[in-house]
């Protein structure tokens, strides 16, 4: 027991009784930090090309786009005025400095569960850097959603504040991995279902969510539809790289965590998180008929294109398609190339290609891949200028046949048209030709 | 409908540089309109097409030409596009379509040097450009910067900016050949290249396959093709498939509209204000020349007999030998290093200066061809292969033409080609200063082989030289009237609302690959055609 609480203390436990008011010591600091990176602060509330927390993040959701809002040092603008209460109310309780409620876009339904302490020394981490001296765009969603108080019969029905203790039955690590996943990290945010009122299923926790344009998938240790036929080292190297050979590689909000946060988290806690995700309770999901890592095979199916006229690859246009843009890098069979951090990804055997629904892959193709990660950029184009939704379909329905879950390949193009404008991507621009004007 | 076509500029070929200039010019808020002979180019169909050819040493086979725009082709035999007038051959190749011949280039992105442009005042031959590098300059930058220009060295052309990126990394053999060349001074370097060294623009970045020059599959190699897309993106409209054939100038020598046929040879008018030509050296002359009427008979801003005359490209000599090491080469793209450090010196008063590429092309399959016509099979021929393709050497040396009046393209009074139009003739001859040029390159050529322990070193022929593909001359920029065609803001000396751009205005070739020079000109002139719409 003692053992377990001088593990658990440099995380939850008080930073002591100082008051935060008082200038921050760098250790402080640099716990926020930390804090900051763990609980990714910056995916929000700071814009790709923005400076650090001066937020304009767009949020997409079903209501409209909420504005990640500037949590800068700027005392106009960001946090600089604020008091500690207030900041940790916003944080931890989804209220405003003025007192009004906040869209839980802000996931303070996972932040709750931090202590007072962690969020204070991320406040002291955000006052030592730059302020910020730009207003953040305004959230304005129709109504009735405009209504920021109908956010507390939301709260009522979604909300449990209350910050997590140690449960000193378990581990140290367990006990870690649980306050990052449950609430730094807060993975149930995108891996747990809503329900009806788009509060997180607490009866489905990280069963697997829908993004609008992504799936985020099943993270239970269900080994069909779930993550418990990884090992824990795979679960590690995936948080750490986000790339792991013969499983799976991130893309989308994924990508974004990992960039963000979850590569700048020390590997204690990254074992740590899979430990805990481990041991949550394992749920099934009757769509998914295997392992989503276990389709597929190479394949040789570009054999056949070699020598052959327009007329006869016009009969399978996504083969042809899959040959002229994807095989490049993942392979004439789809066994990608190389291993590792920069590996071109295999298609089958991925996780992304045996889900049971090929959103992902159409997004990616339409949106790109792009990892910046300290050990280098790692980026899949886009190829929304490149192919109609017609033609996304039909190569992504191959690559499904061919490499992954056969069952998914069912895109049409209506379906492209609509995650294309979702993600904000262009359609291929016209070329007029000299006859048709 | 069709003949209602216009726009505030209309451009004529939408190769490199008159994309980036019509996306500057539409970002600037001009409606632009490109007309482009040749048909829109797919890079998934153009990678499909070379792997299914079986001419993979051809690389313009991803780029099948239309029968309205047909295009130089020398394998399996010259289809005689070009009809070689002599005494020399110019064998230039080139494509026509949306994006242009830098489909399927190298990447390499030199800048002239500052003395390039004054070799009359410096040597006492060729020309002055009527133009400073520094005027020039801040151009370059912003060429550079749209094509993520890879470097690390100004080798010489000063800078204002760092590269936007950093040098794609020497290839292991090349990096032995720098060591073991540095002795004799020659300096083996990365050169400037128009390709990703980690991911730029949405582009990822080059993985060092060396498919350069048939089609990059992956983007990682700027081309014209993201340059007529960003100009799509930007509002500009670009007509494929469409075959200008006649500048119309009124009576006051003003540009009033031009004339294309499409593919079925319907003709239609297309009007504007201003006018860009754009179009590769030796189809732009072909057009003005074609483009007669009776008061123009020698053809739009020709009245000077100067379009189509100081034809260059930089003559390539060459040398070939085993080192006494591997080198590997083909690791890597096709052109990423060269020795740059005698380009410039008072020697360029008597002979040519020389660069030379170490040519990256992967020498596999063209030594396995050799060997087998040798005689090689079975077992020594592999043994002998892998010998061959580790030690192999390819080195390419250019050399630089100087203008001179008589050597030009001309249409041909007989021949016609399937829409009917006149086909073109070269007249062309390789000088003295060429062929001393020449001499020296081969003194170069033995202290390298030598250095590097090589055996079976074979050179080129003195008096047969490649064409390296970087059409210069025939539209040349210069301060008089009499002598050149347009001046030193690309606009025709006649006609006030006809411009030109790309390597054709360039009144000499330098020793560098043309095209950042050319597209950095055809930023420099959209800022005056822009002016001109005001």
């Amino acid at each position: 027991m003692k053992k377990f609480l001088m593990a658990v203390l440099p995380l939850v436990a008080s930073l002591g009784a100082q008051a935060a008011e008082q200038p921050a010591d760098s250790a402080l600091i640099s716990r926020g930090e930390y804090l900051a990176h763990a609980a990714d602060c910056t995916a929000c509330h700071t814009t790709a090309k923005g400076k650090a927390f001066g937020g304009g993040y767009p949020v997409g959701t079903p209501f409209g786009v909420i504005y990640g809002t500037n949590i800068s040092s700027d005392k106009q603008h960001g946090i600089g005025a604020w008091t500690d209460d207030q900041f940790v109310a916003a944080v931890r309780d989804g209220v405003g400095k003025d007192g009004e409620q906040l869209y839980p876009a802000m996931p303070y339904d996972s932040f709750t569960k931090m202590s007072r302490d962690d969020v204070l020394a991320i406040k002291a981490y955000l006052m030592s850097l730059p302020p910020v001296a730009e207003a953040s765009p305004k959230t304005d969603l129709p109504f009735p959603f405009n209504q920021r108080w109908g956010m507390t019969f939301w709260k009522f029905f979604n909300f449990k504040a209350g910050e997590l203790k140690p449960d000193p039955s378990q581990t140290a690590e367990w006990n870690q991995g649980r306050y990052l996943v449950e609430a730094l990290a807060h993975c149930g945010t995108c891996h747990t279902p809503r329900n009806l009122t788009m509060g997180m299923d607490t009866k489905k926790p990280f069963a697997g969510g829908d993004l609008g344009s992504f799936v985020a998938y099943n993270i239970t240790p269900d080994k069909v539809a779930g993550i418990g036929n990884w090992t824990q080292a795979e679960l590690v190297t995936y948080l750490k790289t986000g790339h792991v050979d013969g499983r799976a590689s991130a893309s989308g909000p994924m990508a974004e965590a990992i960039e963000h946060s979850l590569q700048y988290l020390p590997e204690t806690d990254l074992t740590a998180i899979a430990t805990y995700l481990q041991s949550v309770p394992a749920l099934a999901d009757d769509k998914q008929p295997g392992s989503r890592s276990s389709f597929g095979k190479p394949s040789d199916g570009y054999v056949g294109l070699r020598g052959q006229s327009p007329q006869v690859l016009a009969q399978d246009p996504g083969r042809a398609l899959f040959m002229g843009n994807c095989a490049t890098c993942h392979g004439a069979k789809g066994q990608g190339a190389g291993s590792g951090f920069g590996a071109y990804p295999a298609l089958f055997n991925h996780t992304t290609t045996g889900a049971a629904d090929a959103k992902n892959v159409v997004s990616v193709i339409l949106g790109s891949v792009n990892r910046r990660m300290e050990k280098g950029d790692i980026l899949m184009p886009s190829f929304a200028e490149d192919l109609t939704d017609e033609q996304v379909a039909q190569v992504t329905n191959y690559v499904f046949t061919q490499f992954g879950n056969p069952a998914a390949a069912t895109v049409d193009a209506k379906q492209v048209a609509k995650l294309r404008d979702d993600l904000g991507q262009r359609r291929p621009p016209v070329v007029l030709e000299g006859d048709k004007l | 409908m069709s003949d209602s076509l216009s726009a505030d500029v209309v451009v004529i070929g939408a190769g490199i540089a008159g994309s980036l200039s019509a996306l500057k010019m539409a970002k600037a808020g001009a409606s632009v309109l490109m007309l482009e002979s040749g048909p829109e180019i797919k890079r998934d169909e153009a990678v499909e097409l070379f792997r299914n050819s079986p001419l993979k040493g051809d690389f313009t086979e991803p780029y099948p030409p239309k029968p309205w725009a047909p295009q130089p082709k020398f394998q399996p035999v010259d289809n005689g596009y070009l009809i070689q007038k002599g005494p020399d051959p110019y064998l230039a190749s080139y494509l026509r379509g949306v994006g242009g011949t830098t489909w399927h280039w190298a990447g390499q992105a030199f800048r002239i040097l500052p003395n390039d442009m004054k070799l009359q005042s410096l040597y006492g031959v060729g020309v002055d450009w009527p133009l400073s590098y520094d005027e020039l300059e801040p151009f370059y930058c912003d060429a550079e910067f749209q094509m993520g220009v890879s470097g690390d060295s100004d080798l010489g052309s000063p800078r204002s900016q760092p590269y936007p990126l950093p040098g794609i990394p020497l290839p292991y053999g090349f990096e032995r050949m720098k060591q073991r060349l540095k002795g004799l001074g020659y300096e083996v370097g990365i050169g400037p290249q128009a390709r990703n060294s980690v991911p730029f623009d949405g582009r990822p970045a080059c993985c060092g396959n060396n498919n350069c020059m048939p089609v990059c599959p992956i983007d990682a190699q700027y081309h014209g093709g993201i340059a007529a897309r960003k100009a799509l993106d930007a509002g500009v409209r670009i007509v494929a498939n469409a075959v200008v054939y006649r500048i119309e100038a009124d009576d006051k020598g003003r540009i009033v509209a031009v004339h294309y046929l499409d593919a079925n040879k319907t003709s239609h008018k297309v009007t504007g204000k201003q006018f860009v030509l754009t179009a590769n050296a030796i189809e732009s002359s072909k057009l003005l020349l074609m483009s007669t009427s009776d008061r123009l008979p020698n053809g739009v801003a020709n009245s000077n007999d100067m379009v189509g005359r100081h034809l260059m490209d930089h003559p390539g000599s060459s040398v070939e030998f085993l080192a006494d090491e591997p080198i590997y080469f083909g690791r890597g793209p096709m052109r990423p290093s060269s020795i740059n450090n005698i380009r410039d010196g008072a020697f360029r008063a008597d002979r040519s200066g020389l660069r030379i590429d170490l040519a990256n092309t992967n020498p596999t399959r063209m030594l396995t061809e050799r060997l087998i016509k040798q005689g090689y099979y079975g077992k020594a021929l592999n043994e002998k292969l892998k010998y061959q393709a580790d030690h192999y050497v390819l080195l390419k040396g250019m050399m630089e033409i100087l203008p001179d009046r008589d050597n030009r393209v001309m249409l041909s009074k007989t021949e016609k080609d399937a829409w009917g139009l006149p086909r073109i003739e070269v007249h062309y001859k390789f000088p003295e200063y060429v062929h001393k040029g020449y001499d020296h390159s081969i003194d170069v050529y033995k202290e390298i082989a030598a250095a590097m322990g090589g055996t079976e070193v074979v050179f080129s022929k003195r008096g047969v030289y490649d064409n390296n593909q970087h059409i210069t001359g025939t539209l040349s920029m210069g301060a008089d009237p009499a002598t050149s065609v347009v001046d030193r803001d690309l606009r025709s000396h006649e006609h006030e609302n006809l411009f030109m751009a790309g390597t054709g205005v360039m009144p000499t070739a330098a020793i560098v690959n043309s095209t950042l020079t050319g597209t950095a000109l055809a930023l420099r002139m959209a800022d005056t055609v822009l002016k001109a719409l005001a």
